[in-house]
């Protein structure tokens, strides 16, 4: 028999996310996502200052804050048809790169770290193969020693008698779908609260460079404030010296603790649980020329179809479009997509059933559906590994290799919700990476050249700009016009958009629905391996925003149905 | 108090964070009328001893487990008694408190940790959680907030769903007129609410704001949407959303800035739970002891607008100079907070330590009246705690007698800097000639 569960709201992300699952059995056979906010970010942008777009932008979401505000600038850049000094470009590089390796940071341990790890488990754990377990994959285990271990645990349990168990309390503790051992609960635990001393280092270079994490002030229109910094050797210093406790912290507790988990999961990966969608779509960032040219992104750029990875298609951004059928907007023919920048918003909300279900097949979510070529694309951490895998990257294909050799696991494996964890783990390794010789060439540019902002003139007539940028969760696209130097028209789609997107006019699910269908579920009152599999793409919902009315400018009234 | 005192005191403390060192008996301190709690000081002193007598016995079990709480918890996250030591008189001195509070500040947290807590996300982007579970330091402020009496947080609470939800409904029945609630983001009403619905049934945001609101023992509005509408109520308003105060009638306490520095929520929260009431607030809802100062009397490139040594545009030699913002349409003049010198991310850097001018987030409709951003904007209409003024009248009031307004002085400042330029030879240009130069190259 068919039952239908409702999880709202999904905690543990940014935002505000439900998912609707109807179960046959223990099993999914379909599922609804529906973001639930609307702020109208887009709508309030128009008419304001362009050199103001990205510090309105960022303020669509609190976790990828950086993201936007780049995007937002490289769209007024682009419209301009200008591009920063060299500074600036790696200046914004450290920024985007720290950003992205402390959002993977957090989402591993903090916000997905309990879908995978049992903490009441881990009270019953052997602090002496706990150590075994923490020099499996690595020969220098981040703060790992019998007395870390046996001191955690007697903490946790500490914690566990004083019954306030705050975050932890009513969680699924106990699920069968807990796979780990009790040693692995506990070194990961470990690391869980190790992290919470890490996160803010990232967090710290940020306000380095730009003032402050979240919502930093300093990526101006061609250029970057925070010169004074840059051309300050203690500044710098405060860097460098940074970095090299992420990158400790990635090689040596990040990506063991995941090849640990990957050990006791893999099952799940052979099955492909989770896999969802077939296509994926990454936009690339981290310009390496001055020139920004896509060609030579440290992320790279493209598309790949039907999970073939012999062949990487070029992204054509004429291809992306955004339908309405299923959201709580309307268009004058929803049958037909729209390209975001003749982007048309028009909201019409028409309610949930009376038994407060989503009507699926009528209008569900506040998001509408990007499709690229009419398909329905995952975007994140995953694709942009595929992107670069198939495309030949040596270091991801390395790191790639490494990981699935020791995990014994095939390339298809990739292609689940353990995957797409072990890409986005691989990829903090790879920008973790590339911190350390950015802040060095930037050091040794700015001792002969202390440029750090391009001048520009705002003209007067129309013009357009496209950003296409990588936000730590996925592909992000900002465009924009401007007339008279004000804005007129501005669209966002946002990683999220793409991967909790509702169905579209052909009925194709988005990336959360299609990759929760086959999902068992071991306690049917307990979304545990939902969770699990939603929070692998690391949803952002507050970004999922959307509305614009680009002729009118009004703000109309709706009634419920 | 004098430095032999403070080594007594040290000692004593290093056994017992919460002890009160014997010299305090005979306490002197000027009490700080604002507060208005009593007159006297030893009054003052013997109520809070009483109030937090009372909670300490509600909320702790006996004389151990109050003793080992807050220890265990910070243990847990790598903070040590020192630590927590050094942190109980910060917030002591932030909070504008003599220092004979200091163990009653420590107690107070301590019984924070017990005191029921509901955060609830209403339109927001999560930054002020990310402020706070992310890059502030695990100080003791974030533990306590975070970590600990957290009964219903979304960002980072383990259950999901109908588990989530009854947390939150069941602190608000159980633990009536005691929980604190702290609400972050704007709280959409058009559509009667229902651009932001949370939870099976759909509930609006609305609605769970104005029910967990009715209950609760104090209410926190924290970042600029919770306090004003912040960005979703900024032109045109698309949902029409407002800020908390406007839902409850309840008095909120609104923590303004994008996004809000964690210590004045804690400040605020260890405040009440000594004397059972909110802080004195100025005529926005913001607590005197952090949002009395303004940015630009208390930045330290203040030194650089006396002078007439502005940053005239992005990257010129006063950039690299760290010369006054104002020109690039820094906001400081205009905005109250405790940022420059509290700081952000560890005291490592705030708006104009990283050459960009403060955008006055920590004032009502900022994103309307404080833009453009990036260009000094002296007709802009402002809201300042007291009055409503156009920057440029508001300029004139604030520097008086003693010097022209704000933007009078800047050109002044410019046109003698021209006039100066051109008395010398051709060859000598002035500095902002020469850094258009050196941007060219």
């Amino acid at each position: 028999m068919a039952t239908k569960i409702i999880v709202d709201p999904i905690t543990r992300i940014e935002g505000h996310l439900r998912i609707e699952a109807i179960l046959n059995g223990n099993e999914i056979t379909e599922a609804y996502s529906s973001g639930t906010l609307f702020r109208g970010i887009e709508l309030i942008l128009n008419g304001r200052a362009p050199e103001d777009a990205g510090l309105f932008a960022q303020r669509i979401c609190g976790v990828c804050t950086y993201a936007h505000y780049e995007a937002a600038t490289w769209a007024v850049e682009n419209a301009l048809g200008i591009h920063p000094p060299k500074n600036a470009r790696i200046a914004r590089n450290i920024l985007k790169g720290a950003q992205m390796v402390q959002d993977h940071l957090v989402h591993f341990y903090q916000l997905a770290g309990l879908d995978w790890v049992d903490i009441v488990s881990a009270l019953k754990a052997d602090p002496k193969k706990t150590m075994d377990l923490a020099y499996a994959y690595t020969k220098t285990p981040y703060n790992a020693s019998l007395a870390r271990f046996e001191e955690v645990k007697a903490r946790l349990n500490n914690f566990v008698k004083s019954g306030q168990l705050g975050p932890f309390a009513g969680g699924y503790w106990g699920n069968p779908s807990y796979k780990l051992p009790p040693e692995g609960n506990l070194l990961i635990a470990s690391h869980y609260l190790d992290n919470l001393n890490i996160l803010r280092i990232p967090a710290q270079i940020i306000a380095i460079l730009g003032a402050k994490d979240p919502h930093p002030q300093t990526c101006v229109v061609g250029g970057i404030s925070s010169i004074a910094d840059i051309i300050n050797p203690q500044r710098m210093d405060d860097i460098l010296f940074r970095i090299n406790k992420i990158t400790d912290f990635v090689n040596n507790a990040y990506i063991p603790d995941l090849l640990t988990a990957a050990q006791f999961y893999k099952e799940e990966a052979l099955q492909g649980i989770g896999g969802g969608l077939k296509n994926y779509l990454a936009y690339g960032a981290f310009p390496q020329t001055d020139d920004e040219s896509p060609d030579n992104y440290y992320l790279m750029r493209g598309v790949i179809l039907g999970r073939d990875l012999s062949k990487v298609h070029n992204l054509d951004e004429k291809k992306i479009t955004e339908f309405v059928t299923h959201s709580w907007y309307k268009y004058p023919n929803e049958k037909i997509g729209l390209n975001p920048s003749v982007g048309i918003t028009d909201p019409d909300y028409t309610g949930l059933n009376k038994d407060g279900s989503l009507k699926e097949d009528e209008k569900y979510s506040w998001l509408k559906s990007p499709r690229y070529e009419n398909k329905a694309m995952e975007v994140g951490p995953l694709a942009r590994t595929l992107v670069a895998y198939a495309k030949g990257n040596k270091t991801i294909k390395s790191l790639v290799d490494y990981v699935l050799k020791t995990a014994g696991l095939p390339v298809t494996a990739l292609f689940s919700t353990l995957g797409r964890t072990a890409a986005r783990g691989i990829e903090a390794k790879y920008v973790a990476d590339a911190l350390e010789p950015w802040t060095l060439e930037l050091i040794k540019n700015a001792a002969v050249d202390q440029t750090s902002w391009t001048k520009y003139d705002m003209p007067s007539k129309e013009i357009t700009g496209i950003g296409l940028d990588e936000a730590p969760r996925g592909a992000l696209g900002h465009w924009v016009r401007i007339k008279n130097k004000q804005i007129t028209h501005y669209q966002i789609v946002v990683p999220s958009t793409w991967n909790a997107s509702p169905r579209d006019a052909f009925n194709n699910p988005g990336a959360y629905e299609a990759s929760l269908v086959g999902v068992k579920l071991a306690n049917a009152s307990e979304p545990l391996e939902i969770l699990r599999t939603v929070h692998s793409f690391d949803p952002c919902l507050a970004c999922a925003v959307h509305i614009i009315d680009p002729k009118t400018n009004e703000i109309k009234k709706y009634k419920i149905c | 108090m004098g430095d032999g005192k403070k080594k007594d005191a040290a000692k004593n403390e290093n056994d017992n964070p919460f002890s009160t060192p014997e010299e305090d008996n005979n306490f002197n301190f000027k009490w700080d009328p604002l507060r208005n709690i009593a007159d006297d000081p030893n009054e003052v002193l013997k109520r809070v001893d009483e109030r937090l007598d009372g909670l300490e016995k509600e909320c702790f079990n006996n004389k151990k487990d109050k003793n080992n709480n807050l220890e265990n918890i910070f243990s847990l996250h790598g903070v040590t008694r020192r630590d927590f030591l050094k942190w109980s008189s910060f917030l002591t001195s932030a909070l504008m408190l003599p220092y004979i509070f200091r163990p009653r500040v420590a107690r107070a947290a301590n019984i924070l940790t017990r005191t029921p807590f509901i955060w609830l996300d209403m339109a927001d982007c999560m930054g002020n959680t990310e402020a706070f579970i992310r890059t502030a330091h695990p100080t003791p402020a974030e533990i306590i907030l975070n970590y600990v009496s957290v009964n219903y947080m979304e960002s980072i609470m383990a259950p999901a769903g109908y588990q989530a939800e009854a947390r939150r409904i069941e602190t608000v029945k159980k633990d009536k007129g005691k929980y604190i609630l702290v609400v972050e983001g704007a709280i959409p009403t058009g559509l009667n609410g229902k651009f932001l619905t949370i939870g099976a049934k759909g509930d609006s945001g609305l609605k769970i704001a104005k029910e967990t609101s009715k209950n609760a023992g104090i209410i926190i509005a924290i970042g600029n949407c919770a306090s004003y509408g912040g960005i979703p109520a900024a032109r045109p308003n698309p949902t029409s959303a407002v800020g908390l105060s406007s839902v409850t009638n309840r008095q909120v306490i609104n923590i303004p800035a994008c996004p809000a520095n964690p210590v004045n929520v804690v400040g605020t929260l260890v405040e009440y739970i000594l004397v059972g009431k909110a802080p004195q607030l100025d005529s926005l809802g913001r607590p005197l002891w952090a949002y009395s100062g303004r940015l630009h009397d208390n930045c330290y490139r203040r030194g650089h607008f006396e002078a007439g040594e502005y940053v005239r545009h992005w990257g010129d030699d006063g950039a690299k100079k760290q010369y006054c913002l104002y020109m690039m349409g820094c906001k400081g003049p205009f905005t109250w907070n405790n940022c420059t010198t509290v700081e952000y991310n560890q005291d490592i850097s705030f708006p104009m330590r990283a050459g960009h001018g403060c955008i006055g987030c920590s004032q009502p409709a900022f994103w309307d009246r404080m833009t453009p951003f990036e260009k000094p904007n002296a007709d802009a209409k402002i809201i300042l705690p007291m009055v409503e003024a156009t920057a440029d009248e508001f300029g004139m009031a604030l520097f008086g007698a003693a010097g022209a307004g704000i933007a009078a002085h800047a050109i002044y400042t410019g046109v003698k800097k021209k006039r100066e330029s051109k008395k010398t030879s051709e060859k000598k240009k002035s500095d902002s000639d020469k850094n258009d130069d050196n941007n060219d190259k």
